[in-house]
């Protein structure tokens, strides 16, 4: 009971402060509230055989939606999972179940044949570049790591496809180099 | 004793009740306000931004490997389904207008990870991961129905499962306000619609 009053004043200022914020809503940002995108009918398909595991980072996200849908010919047929580090969630053993979990709904309800995993340089959920020392550090240890995801998914599903790349940034835009 | 204290404690919880619902009053008549102004002026900015984005069709690398003043603007959360992933790139880069300025997240389920409280914190710290690296302002979460991350047709109505759904983006909307602060989050759930024999993909945003 001694400190009751100071827990109650904690109280009211959480509800103060943090409540109002927390439960703001945001303006609309189109007219009644509602976009919509037709389907194109010559892409739309009724099944799907790829699962594609890429990083967040923003300066690469336009060029794999590029790469997939056009180079790949995927054009958006793909299931799409899309984490910082990409496989780095993979290849950690502590997070390693969590994302089977995931993975393992995608491979039974959609019957995934063929796995694309694209990994990058300097990389956030790596620690960025700095973080290796040397650019041919950090392409070992990527491409090791690319090849490690590689290891663990046929361990789990021997029939898989699975193609590695990696992709770097240049001035004149995204390069992705196959990795073997 | 007692009785004296319960007084003491309720009326100063009654004035803040009463502040709270103000603040939330005034707040959200601050926005309906706006809101008919932005109507109009949404759609100007839709003008703007679709001129600004077919500026933008080609993204200028270059900028990548400037000095830093602008980093992400934006964080997009969305589902792994491939039923939506083309119509979903086309309303983030055009519709939107967010084209190579965001992180794209794409999680099995969207939210529903994060809501999970087995998976919560994993999940949040990518997401830190984008907020402190990339110095994300705005986050955009996606949802759908039929969502293999709730069990897919697992519910006996699309009215209980657009109400389950949207619930769930306001408790994620809430989780992420209260994580990052001053963080603008917009929720969006997205449906198949069928109009002029057409199949449409509708996003409607959830205020």
């Amino acid at each position: 009971m001694k400190y009751f009053s100071k827990i109650v004043c904690i109280f009211c200022l959480m509800t103060t402060v943090i409540y109002p914020g927390c439960s703001k809503k945001e303006l609309p940002l189109f007219k009644d509230s509602k976009a919509v995108i037709p389907i194109d009918k010559e892409v739309e398909r009724s099944d799907c055989d790829t699962l594609v595991f890429t990083c967040i980072d923003y300066r690469f996200a336009f060029a794999n939606q590029e790469f997939l849908n056009e180079k790949l010919g995927l054009n958006g047929n793909y299931d799409h999972i899309s984490v910082p580090g990409s496989i780095l969630n993979l290849v950690n053993p502590a997070t390693q179940d969590i994302v089977f979990s995931k993975v393992t709904g995608f491979i039974n309800f959609h019957l995934i044949k063929r796995v694309v995993i694209i990994g990058h340089r300097d990389c956030g959920g790596y620690g960025g570049s700095s973080a290796f020392g040397s650019k041919v550090a950090e392409l070992v240890y990527l491409s090791t790591d690319l090849k490690k995801a590689r290891q663990i998914l046929i361990e789990k599903y021997p029939t898989l496809e699975v193609d590695l790349y990696l992709e770097t940034l240049t001035r004149e835009g995204v390069h992705f180099d196959k990795v073997k | 004793m007692l009785g004296k204290k319960i007084y003491a404690i309720i009326i100063p919880l009654f004035f803040l009740f009463i502040q709270c619902s103000f603040l939330n009053k005034y707040s959200l008549a601050s926005n309906e306000t706006e809101s008919k102004e932005t109507w109009d002026i949404g759609e100007a900015n839709g003008e703007k931004k679709q001129t600004f984005s077919k500026k933008k069709s080609e993204i200028h690398y270059e900028r990548f490997f400037e000095e830093k003043k602008h980093w992400c603007g934006t964080m997009v959360i969305n589902c792994s389904d491939f039923r939506f992933a083309k119509a979903t790139q086309k309303f983030i880069n055009e519709k939107l207008g967010y084209k190579g300025d965001y992180d794209y997240f794409s999680i099995p389920g969207s939210i529903r990870n994060m809501l999970n409280k087995q998976t919560r914190k994993l999940v949040m710290d990518t997401f830190g991961i984008s907020v402190h690296l990339h110095h994300v302002k705005r986050v955009v979460i996606i949802a759908h129905e039929d969502c293999i991350g709730y069990g897919g047709e697992a519910f006996s109505s699309h009215e209980e499962e657009y109400k389950k759904i949207t619930k769930d983006l306001k408790k994620a909307r809430k989780l992420m306000r209260f994580r990052f602060r001053e963080m603008e989050v917009y929720l969006f759930y997205g449906k198949i619609i069928d109009s002029d024999g057409e199949r449409k993909i509708e996003y409607e945003q959830i205020l």
